[in-house]
């Protein structure tokens, strides 16, 4: 790195790349003001590529779905404030319940769409300005702890192993490094009970019944014969189906076999987001926050950058009924936004100083390529409310936050399967493809949401994904009206017939969770992991007349 | 047009040539990025200018067509609606560009004038307005890069029309062809910068250009075959399916490409007040050719894939705009995420009857 004093006024006039806030692959590019976005050619993981969400990152400077200025809810409504007045609002309302029920009555979300500083700070305003341990983020659904790679060396694989991840749907890039991979001559080997687009490039995909997936994982991998580098991708459907526990047997004998294991996130500082902390801290969850506070036991809940009601929107009205007071900031107007207290606008990854960690574990610097034009940032907004709160805390300086590093090891524990039942001969699996439709983040973009949408507007209320095959046997065709049934209820529900599920596979996208669930029953809590998770449920369709 | 003149200009006095012009317009040129990369970006300081490059990740296509453009804003005023049309476009020269580039330019010029379907009068205002502000100085190519297959799709790395001025390294000078009424202007307005270019010089020109077509790369896009495929329609469904199963569906190559400028418009604002903008679009995206209540002609992959491959390479429009629709520029050859670019894609199509090609396929699935 080169002294400040040496750098030229050419060198200092250098555009700097901005990192993506979607997905975990981390990529960067250049962005201007007028809308104009160029990906990095000479980034490590980028290199001049950028898949669909990437390209639509320049909608949100233009976004209608921005929040510009503090909103205050003054008899029923949300009205526009002043900095000031928002802030001083917020902590005489915090000030009133910490010191009424206690800092315990208090909840707190991060997220993984801000950086790590603001993460850092918003766990320490937690921890020591509220006197709360209930912190959490609703972006750690689906994560497991996993150790650090680098995509470049992806590309140099010779053999790689997909075990049940879509990785062309949900990490793009990492697709494009395999793709590259195969070109050069490697061996794609997926295990999926459905069929993803890489399922057509392998040159194994087995497709066994979702309930020996991982028994035919391991199967699979005594019999590989590992020849130069051989990888193991794997991302959220096995923490979401309630494999954390199992797949670490397979990932055992992967290692021990000379294959290295990947865990692709789903979020672009997911990593960062909690090593600082944001994990539950032997307290509520983000899931039983809403429940507690649902139940009257949580009277206040501070969310930064995060939006419950994307994935639990019901559950989510029903908590915000019983809280006495939330507070929200947000760069964009998102459905937590419009049921807040008080709302205060937050920034994007391009308008700020700050670090993010990818999916690999690689630390980023964050530049205000498009500075912000906000009066305050995330970070005074949380220094300013805990002064309001009688406390001060420090600036978060690079080697402060490495300090108080916080990591995450919770010990993982096994989660009993649904039995089979030949009553029910299907089995019913949350799909994660379109983890992005509907998100705040998807929204606030113009080409991306029509994309994203898409299957929203075709299917409003929610569709079943069935094989072909399947299909035909039952005289079943695309939008047939069904009603699937499992033991503990039913739900009716459109067909669409493709092979992307595997035979006796029942597919349904997770952005429906919470509606299958209420009906279907069939989530619960890993409390090892501390999140919501959805077993493999036997099932069984009936054709509605 | 025929080359107007030969001229040729000192280093040092284009540079004072292209101060004078940043003073008095925009002037756009290549200028390095923090990460080593070139982009076309507006230059105040000559200094900022980098003629280390090649060619740029993006070509200056977004001076003429933003990705971004506000073209109208409304508002209600005493209960009527004011529409005012938008129309931005600053005089500007374009230093730097390449060859391909500009005949890019020239082939979006062909579909927004309205040339294309002999209908003038259905030019589009913004785009022919800032085309009509532009002063094109290109510089030609002397080392491409691996990428690079201009010399396929008949764009470089030398013009004989097209640009404006048309630069060409010859060690202490430049030598400068002059090749519109625009560039004549420009000559003459700085031309105690510029003497007269000698025999040898144009000649030496003609000798570089030789060279330079030896040190084309390992990405050749014999078009021909293609474009006889393509217009035939004989293309075997598995060719499709195989570069559709590829595809990630980025959109990168349309936001890249010299020759493509689809749009889709959005409005932004509420009942009262707000604007319509422009938006750049793909037609890789399943949302391009959807119809309103959800049928979808091109559902699949394979199927938007094989309609952008129509569109560059049939004969129906190559007659009516003048080209196929590529430059040879090789920018998909680097953005692609699926390693399915326009090189890729011509020679799977041109291999796609040898009977070999058939049993990789069969292996492959």
């Amino acid at each position: 790195m080169k002294a400040q004093a040496d750098i030229s006024n050419v060198e200092k006039r250098k555009k700097q790349p901005t990192i993506c806030t979607f997905c975990g692959c981390g990529c960067a590019f250049y962005l201007f003001p007028e809308g104009f976005l160029v990906p990095a050619q000479n980034h490590p993981i980028s290199r001049g590529k950028l898949c669909l969400r990437g390209w639509s990152y320049a909608d949100l400077l233009f976004t209608p779905n921005r929040l510009k200025t503090p909103l205050v809810r003054r008899n029923a409504k949300l009205e526009e404030t002043s900095w000031d007045g928002a802030i001083g609002i917020a902590g005489e309302k915090l000030k009133e319940i910490r010191d009424k029920y206690g800092g315990d009555a208090i909840g707190v979300l991060g997220s993984a769409r801000s950086s790590v500083e603001e993460n850092f700070t918003l766990y320490q305003f937690a921890s020591k300005v509220l006197g709360t341990k209930n912190i959490d983020s609703f972006y750690r659904l689906g994560f497991l702890r996993s150790e650090n790679f680098s995509f470049p060396d992806l590309e140099k694989a010779d053999q790689i192993i997909l075990l049940s991840c879509d990785i062309a749907e949900r990490h793009p890039q990492a697709a494009s490094f395999v793709i590259g991979a195969l070109s050069q001559g490697a061996f794609l080997y997926v295990i999926d009970s459905r069929l993803p687009q890489m399922g057509r490039l392998a040159s194994i995909h087995i497709q066994p019944p979702p309930m020996e997936l991982l028994k035919e994982a391991e199967n699979f991998i005594d019999n590989l014969e590992v020849r130069g580098n051989a990888y193991l991708l794997y991302s959220s459907e096995i923490t979401l189906y309630g494999w954390a526990y199992e797949v670490q047997n397979v990932l055992n004998k992967a290692v021990a076999k000379g294959i290295k294991p990947i865990f692709l996130c789903d979020y672009a500082n997911q990593r960062g987001m909690i090593e600082v902390g944001i994990h539950p801290q032997e307290r509520l969850s983000f899931y039983e926050m809403l429940e507690e506070a649902k139940k009257g036991n949580l009277k206040a809940l501070v969310i930064m950058a995060d939006n419950p009601p994307e994935r639990f929107p019901q559950l989510f009205r029903e908590a915000r009924e019983k809280l006495e007071f939330l507070l929200v900031i947000d760069p964009l107007r998102t459905d937590a936004v419009e049921l807040a207290d008080v709302a205060i606008p937050g920034t994007f990854f391009f308008e700020k100083e700050g670090t993010t960690v990818n999916a690999e574990g690689r630390r980023q610097a964050l530049h205000p390529t498009v500075p912000s034009t906000l009066e305050k940032n995330e970070i005074d907004v949380l220094l300013i409310l805990s002064e309001k709160l009688g406390s001060h805390l420090p600036f978060p300086s690079a080697e402060l936050v490495e300090m108080e590093r916080k990591e995450w090891k919770p010990e993982l524990e096994p989660v009993s399967p649904n039995p089979p039942n030949p009553d029910y001969p299907f089995t019913l699996l949350l799909d994660p493809s379109y983890i992005w439709s509907g998100t705040a983040m998807a929204n606030a973009t113009f080409i991306f949401k029509r994309e994203s949408s898409i299957i929203l507007s075709d299917f409003p209320d929610g569709f079943l994904n069935i094989n072909s095959e399947d299909a035909k046997e039952m005289k079943l065709r695309d939008r047939t009206i069904v009603k699937v049934e499992t033991p503990r209820g039913s739900i009716s529900l459109p067909v669409m017939t493709s092979l992307r599920a595997g035979r006796g596979v029942l597919l349904f996208p997770l952005y429906l969770w919470e509606k299958v669930v209420n009906e279907l029953g069939g989530a619960e809590i890993d409390q090892s992991l501390g999140m919501p998770i959805f077993k493999p449920l036997p099932a069984r369709i009936v054709k509605e007349e | 047009m025929p080359i107007l003149a030969y001229k040729k200009i000192s280093k040092e006095n284009l540079l004072k040539m292209l101060e004078e012009i940043a003073k008095e317009e925009e002037l756009i040129a290549p200028v390095e990025m923090y990460g080593g990369e070139a982009l076309f970006q507006p230059v105040k300081d000559v200094s900022d200018i980098t003629f280390n490059y090649v060619n740029t990740l993006f070509p200056p296509k977004q001076f003429l067509l933003p990705r971004f453009e506000k073209i109208l804003t409304y508002k209600k005023e005493d209960g009527e609606l004011k529409v005012e049309e938008v129309i931005e476009a600053p005089k500007r020269t374009i230093f730097g560009i390449r060859s391909c580039d500009v005949e890019g330019i020239r082939y979006s010029e062909y579909f927004y004038s309205g040339k294309m379907f002999g209908r003038e009068d259905l030019a589009d205002p913004h785009f022919m307005a800032r085309r009509n502000n532009l002063t094109l100085i290109s510089v030609s190519c002397q080392n491409p890069a691996p990428t690079c297959f201009c010399v396929c799709c008949d764009a470089g790395p030398f013009l004989e029309d097209g640009f404006d001025l048309q630069l060409t390294d010859l060690g202490e000078n430049w030598l400068c062809e002059v090749g519109s009424e625009k560039g004549m202007a420009l000559v003459e307005k700085f031309s105690s910068l510029f003497e007269d270019a000698k025999e040898e010089e144009i000649k030496r020109r003609k000798e570089l250009e030789d060279e330079v077509l030896g040190k084309f790369g390992p990405y050749p896009a014999f078009s021909g075959a293609t474009l006889r495929r393509v217009t035939e329609g004989n293309i075997p469904r598995q060719v499709w399916e195989s570069l559709g199963e590829r595809c990630i569906v980025c959109g990168g190559w349309q936001f890249l490409c010299p020759c493509c400028f689809c749009y889709t418009v959005v409005d932004i604002g509420d009942e009262n007040e707000g604007y319509r903008a422009r938006i750049w679009d793909s037609c890789h995206y399943e949302g391009y050719s959807r119809l309103a209540g959800g049928p979808n002609p091109r559902k699949s992959r394979d199927r938007r894939r094989e309609r952008c491959i129509f569109h560059k390479f049939s004969w129906q429009y190559v007659e009516r705009m003048g080209r196929h629709g590529c430059v040879g520029c090789g920018r998909c050859v680097i953005t692609c995420m699926g390693y399915v670019h326009m090189p890729q894609t011509v020679w799977e199509i041109r291999s796609a009857f040898r009977e070999e090609s058939y049993k990789k396929e069969a292996k492959v699935k």
